[in-house]
């Protein structure tokens, strides 16, 4: 048996974009990365950020109080709506440990699918695998 | 004029981070007082949550308080610089919208209110989703007073949660003339049980196979002075929502009580609806069985009918209250089934005598391969669980013969006879007992 260990908080939720489709979306992923890689590590949360065909969908893991704290901040950011929540969970260990928010862009799956039952896990998966690869690939 | 920093201290809800609603309504009077500096053409917002109840019975207070922190901050984000936000309730708020601030404008800020709310909260571990409704009132054209413009909001507030919540209404002066019927209605209602306004009409039900009759159904009416005979889809919605459905149905169970103990034929069972409200207090039982000793009706006469979703109002004090009942010997039975959520493995865990299968299923029988399929299912559920069926509305000979081949226990409906007053209730029994013996001819009790 291992000793106390922190509760984690992992929230899983898709949306959509909001922004002008006419506009390039670059700058709006620079200064949502931006934020989450200066604001996530003091409060000690990871996780990954996908966006592909106008869609988000975000995995944040952390203490439990600092998930709720960002998610709500996330909640009122009027660059995308559509919400839905795929998951709630208090997992053993994190997902995304040396990431203060990984991004992945047009990972391979369809949009539809995003908010679909099941696709939680199945996005997971799907977003460690993708941040797997570019590590290799950098390495 | 932002809410937080315009206004002196103590003017704010610390929860919120909004006005509170002394200092929201003193905003709302100079905006509406040429000599304050007022006078111009502006908006306000009502906004009620749509399911806070719910969250802070569910989850518990802090939850709650935790909630409308969130909610004080979205409604932050959705206002522009000059409006102000306050809490006028516990979970009532409303924005006084600065210039510009047109319908179309005040519609715009509506429908952020509306999508920023609705917006998932991920509190204490839990994804909440609630909702928010907003109705919109301008100075001057609706109202030129304070009050009336806030009445003007909140009227068309509640027209947007009547009309299914999670959206926004702007006033319309029918809105005034609709609450002013309600009111009244909502005062005749009161007065309704002392001026003995109220009567029961009784349907009959028949058990198919035999025919023979098994009882009735004590069925609400109110004769109104000048309105003549309602019927209670009118009126029940009301009284269910002023509460005035206790003693309406405290009255129909001791009315249904006393006219069936005067039945001759003593083998007759009666069937009373009982309200959620009812069903939701411990004291039914107690009640029910203080009105049979009253009124000297044996408990194997007594049915109560209940339906879905007052069962899953409160399902813990529902079972129980329905499990007392039992015990005195008073049946149960589920009513209008097949139209609320409950599946039918929940029918299992509930103590009931009988379904009641929804007169919009009975309709199609005869026409339907899916309505027939439906009845089919529910009366061999019924039959393994030891359950009575039911079927409601039933109108033609060829419905009733659908139902017997289908496994349907007992039928009601306008084949056998509509709902007659209490004095026709003796000719009624006498008429079904002699078509029985008569020519087994069953297009003869359609007359
Ligand atoms: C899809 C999406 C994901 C975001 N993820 C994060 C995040 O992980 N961390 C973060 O601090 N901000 C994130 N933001 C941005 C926040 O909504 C907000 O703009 C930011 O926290 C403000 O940071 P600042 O107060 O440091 O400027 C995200 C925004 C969007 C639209």
């Amino acid at each position: 048996m291992s000793g106390m260990q922190p509760a984690l908080r992992r929230v899983i939720y898709v949306s959509h974009t909001v922004t002008d489709p006419d506009e390039p979306i670059g700058p709006v992923l620079a200064s949502i990365l931006t934020a989450a890689r200066r604001n996530n590590p003091r409060i000690g949360v990871t996780g990954a950020l996908l966006y592909t065909a106008r869609r988000f969908a975000q995995v944040l893991e952390g203490p439990p109080e600092a998930v709720e704290a960002i998610f709500e901040t996330i909640q009122c950011d009027l660059r995308h709506d559509h919400v839905t929540v795929l998951e709630v969970s208090a997992p053993t260990v994190r997902a995304f440990a040396d990431w203060s928010m990984a991004f992945v862009a047009d990972a391979p799956v369809r949009a539809e699918t995003l908010g679909e039952a099941g696709g939680a896990a199945e996005l997971l998966a799907m977003l460690q695998a993708a941040i797997r690869n570019t590590e290799a690939a950098t390495a | 004029m932002d809410a937080s920093s315009a206004a002196p201290e103590g003017a704010i809800d610390s929860l919120t981070g909004l006005l509170q609603r002394d200092a929201l309504l003193a905003a709302l009077r100079d905006a509406a007082t040429p000599e304050n500096g007022g006078g111009q053409p502006f908006a306000l917002l009502a906004l009620d949550l749509d399911r806070f109840k719910t969250v802070n019975d569910t989850l518990g207070h802090a939850v709650g308080d935790a909630l409308l922190r969130a909610v004080g901050r979205r409604i932050r984000t959705a206002v522009r610089g000059g409006d102000l936000a306050g809490r006028i309730g516990g979970d009532e708020f409303a924005i006084l919208m600065g210039h510009p601030a047109g319908e179309v404008a005040a519609q715009a800020l509506a429908a952020r209110l509306v999508e920023l709310i609705g917006r998932p909260f991920l509190l204490d571990g839990h994804s909440v989703v609630i909702g928010a409704s907003v109705g919109i009132a301008l100075f001057p054209f609706d109202a030129s007073e304070p009050e009336p413009l806030l009445r003007c909001a909140d009227l068309a507030l509640y027209q947007a949660k009547a009309e299914g919540r999670g959206d926004q209404r702007r006033f319309r002066p029918a809105l005034r003339a609709r609450a002013e019927a309600r009111r009244q209605m909502e005062s005749d209602l009161r007065a309704a049980i002392a001026l003995g306004q109220f009567e029961l009409h009784y349907q009959p039900h028949v058990e198919l196979g035999s025919g023979r009759l098994a009882g009735f159904e004590a069925l609400l009416r109110w004769r109104h002075p000048a309105r003549g005979l309602v019927a209670p889809g009118e009126f029940v919605p009301l009284a269910e929502e002023t509460g005035l459905i206790l003693p309406i149905g405290e009255w129909v169970l001791r009315t249904a009580c006393r006219e069936a103990a005067g039945w001759s034929d003593p083998s007759l069972v009666v069937a009373v609806n009982v309200a959620a409200a009812q069903l939701a207090r411990r004291e039914l039982a107690a009640q029910v069985k203080s009105t049979l000793a009253a009124t000297g009706l044996a408990p194997e006469r007594l049915e109560l009918e209940v339906t879905e979703t007052a069962l899953l109002h409160d399902v813990t004090t529902a079972t129980a209250t329905c499990q007392e009942l039992r015990a005195l010997g008073v049946r149960i039975s589920l009513d209008d089934f097949g139209t609320g959520y409950s599946s039918l493995s929940r029918l299992r865990s509930f103590p009931l005598d009988r379904v009641k299968i929804d007169r919009s299923f009975v309709t199609g029988i005869a026409t339907e391969a899916e309505s027939a399929a439906i009845v089919r299912a529910v009366a061999a559920l019924g039959s393994s669980l030891g359950l009575r069926t039911t079927a409601e509305g039933v109108e033609t000979p060829s419905q009733l013969a659908e139902l017997e081949q289908n496994g349907c226990t007992d039928a009601q409906g306008f084949l056998f006879s509509q709902p007659v007053p209490s004095a026709r209730v003796e000719a009624l029994i006498n008429r079904i007992a002699a078509d029985r013996q008569g020519p087994g001819d069953k297009e003869a009790i359609a007359a």
